[in-house]
């Protein structure tokens, strides 16, 4: 019952960060067909310009500007950059992302150092929330949360409720008659890279302090964002808050797992002849662990490949 | 023209008598990750070397030239470590430093194995200051590589030994490792060394590395198992979100680590970090006087005071030193294998004990300190008020594991 719930609490706790990162990348590439390898910078930078801002105003000045900086980057690499290759196709706009991403983490190097920095919860937010079974709950894991689903609602009634939305929607769907209405659809993908962008750097401000803050931390996150984004359906922002909680879930139970092939063997008699051969046979699911999501979108993609909740099933 | 000429002859003239005349300029190169996400593991032990090398050069080099030495980017891959090998020999080197990726040591060791067998007379000696992996002096040992850094069963076993001395090793041990050949090795070494102190090995547990961005689910499985005490290898990110996760869970446990002090660590991870214990070859509080001398020393040279691995990076250096003294001559031939000989029989006191190579299999037999994470440490780190507050040096004896006898060595 322990593992149960505490795993459950530290699951969806990680999953919702997971939809945080991933949230922008899949509104992006539903939105314009660009994927943006340079996402998880963005998550990169939210988090060290908001330690930055931090230490010199207070914890919530970082978090409120941080990612409009951020956004601010993304308005100007839509503009300045992704606009000019727009119309040679995806491999270029695909390598200009991924030569950003490159930048970004040099830069970074450069300002703050290539180590981790010291970015943690603020003083208020680092006791325990609560105990449970006699381990403390984080506060900060519960303003974590908090965020994240505050993020959800906001986006949710922004696309389904709002005029911005159906527009925003309508030029996924058909920007040729949406422009022919007198749209701006240009503009339209500007903001929409704008709000992506903004959202990767609120997890970030949100996430560094959670995680660490290191340069390295985009290349390890964007894998993982990737990884969801597939799950999910690309494009897909309910498919990504499904495949996020999914994966946060998944990681979390899977390490309390200390059980092999050769175990389930055993249930049938050849458990010793199993832990012979060894190899593949003797690993735990506990060290297959953060391998188990991208097992995970093996199957989706073999299954369902436009994933959970993609549009060309 | 004509005049040109005979100017270009002369120089060349004169260059060539000139290197006649002299000894032979003994070339060094550090093959090493400067980019990549390992540069931040490798540069410590890079800065130490720069450090003992200008200490050899200030005392007079080798064969009365200074020592050169050339720095190339391994780039943490061992294809391209082998690249820079070979431009290394092309440009004259004839020995060689690598420290942090074990398969880069492993390749570059095999790589100069063949070279020497082909090139008699001109055989390159290699130096691993930092490569961890056992298989280095097992079945991988090599007459002409020495292993200057400790692996993880001498680390362990002085680890333990100074837990159980100190009260800190509890009956039940969880042990957490990453998933490759480095942290196999850990575990192994955990359970032998808990094993032989008395206590109980209560779970283990092997991880994917650089990929868990939450350990909390660890923290739920390491209070599962009941454990008072946890040991790790982990390094970079692994331990400090590690720590966190253990921080923030509120568990109270001794924590046993190889590599809580890289850079930024300590204030990444905060009070969470207070009373962990780590396991190093050197701590700046040994050694009294002569530790408080290298510290100000290091201090006045490179701007700062020798941090991580730093100093194994300077005793390697200043070890490989002593053995050159040994056989250093005016104006004779660089003779590798003098100096491979000579480094076999050479001794290098640090201030918390000496470092000498054992013939048997090049592992160097060395005294491994213990220390706390305390706010009453000598030296803080980080700019935070905590440091690694010194508890006791293992000597070179107590931390020694027998040779393997895997290890075959093909002696020249």
């Amino acid at each position: 019952m322990e593992f149960i719930v505490v795993s459950t609490l530290n699951g969806f706790v990680y999953g919702l960060l997971l939809f945080m990162v991933s949230a922008g990348l899949t509104l992006i590439f539903g939105m314009m067909g660009v994927v943006n390898f340079a996402h998880a910078s963005l998550y990169m930078l939210g988090a060290y310009l908001s330690f930055t801002i931090t230490r010199a105003t207070n914890f919530w000045v970082g978090l409120l500007i941080a990612p409009l900086i951020v956004a601010t980057v993304g308005i100007f690499i839509e503009r300045f950059m992704l606009r000019r290759v727009h119309g040679f196709g995806h491999s270029q706009q695909l390598l200009l992302t991924f030569g950003i991403a490159f930048v970004v983490e040099e830069v970074v190097k450069v300002f703050w150092g290539n180590f981790p920095i010291a970015y943690r919860p603020p003083g208020f937010l680092s006791g325990a929330a609560f105990t449970i079974f006699g381990t403390n709950f984080p506060s900060y894991r519960v303003f974590v949360a908090v965020v994240a689903i505050l993020l959800l609602g906001m986006l949710y009634l922004l696309l389904q409720k709002t005029r911005i939305g159906i527009i925003v929607r309508a030029s996924v769907q058909r920007p040729a008659m949406v422009s022919a209405l007198g749209h701006n659809v240009p503009l339209i993908f500007l903001g929409v890279f704008g709000v992506g962008a903004w959202m990767a750097g609120l997890a970030g401000a949100v996430g560094g302090a959670l995680l660490t803050t290191s340069p390295t931390m985009a290349a390890e996150m964007s894998v993982i964002a990737f990884v969801v984004v597939v799950v999910g359906g690309l494009g897909s922002l309910l498919g990504a808050f499904i495949s996020s909680l999914l994966i946060g879930l998944l990681t979390s139970f899977s390490v309390g797992f200390q059980v092999s092939l050769a175990d389930l063997a055993n249930v049938f008699g050849f458990g010793d002849a199993a832990r012979r051969i060894g190899g593949l046979l003797t690993l735990d699911v506990a060290s297959l662990s953060a391998s188990l999501p991208a097992l995970l979108m093996l199957i989706v993609l073999l299954t369902r490949p436009a994933g959970l909740m993609g549009d060309r099933n | 023209m004509k005049k040109f000429l005979l100017t270009t002859a002369l120089t060349a003239m004169a260059a060539f008598g000139s290197s006649a005349a002299q000894a032979e300029q003994l070339k060094v190169a550090i093959i090493e990750s400067f980019s990549g996400p390992t540069a931040q593991t490798a540069i410590p032990f890079v800065e130490g070397m720069r450090y003992g090398f200008s200490k050899l050069n200030a005392q007079g080099g080798f064969n009365g030239e200074p020592i050169a030495v050339v720095e190339y980017d391994a780039l943490n891959q061992p294809a391209a470590a082998s690249e820079k090998l070979k431009s290394a020999i092309a440009e004259g080197a004839r020995i060689v430093f690598t420290s942090t990726n074990s398969a880069v040591a492993a390749q570059l060791s095999e790589d100069i194995r063949k070279y020497n067998l082909r090139n008699k007379g001109k055989e390159i000696l290699l130096m691993m200051a930092g490569s961890e992996a056992f298989e280095l002096v097992a079945e991988k040992c090599n007459f002409w590589a020495f292993k200057t850094a400790s692996n993880p069963f001498i680390r362990i076993k002085a680890l333990v030994a100074a837990m159980k001395d100190t009260g800190k090793l509890g009956s039940k041990v969880y042990s957490i490792n990453q998933n490759y050949s480095y942290g196999v090795d850990h575990e192994r070494a955990q359970a032998a060394s808990v094993a032989a102190a008395g206590s109980k090995i209560v779970g283990s547990t092997l991880h994917d590395v650089s990929k868990i961005q939450d350990f909390s689910p660890y923290i739920a499985s390491i209070k599962a198992s009941g454990a008072d005490t946890v040991l790790s290898g982990n390094w970079g990110n692994d331990i400090i979100l590690f720590m966190r996760a253990l921080g923030d869970s509120g568990i109270k446990v001794n924590v046993g680590n190889t590599s809580l002090d890289t850079t930024g660590a300590v204030s990444a991870m905060g009070e969470a970090a207070l009373g962990a214990l780590l396991v190093k070859l050197y701590n700046l509080e040994a050694g009294g006087e002569a530790g408080k001398a290298f510290a100000e020393d290091f201090k006045s040279a490179i701007g700062h005071y020798p941090y991580n691995e730093e100093p194994t990076g300077v005793f390697s250096t200043l070890l490989l030193g002593a053995a050159l003294k040994a056989v250093s001559k005016p104006n004779a031939k660089v003779d590798t294998l003098q100096i491979a000989l000579a480094l076999e029989d050479a001794s290098y006191e640090t201030p918390a004990g000496s470092w000498s190579i054992r013939k048997d299999d090049h592992q160097v037999i060395l005294p491994v300190t213990v220390s706390e994470i305390s706010k009453d440490a000598r030296y803080k780190v980080d700019g935070t008020d905590m440091g690694f507050k010194l508890l006791k040096i293992v000597s070179p004896e107590d931390s020694a594991v027998p040779a393997d006898p895997k290890c075959k060595m093909q002696r020249p």
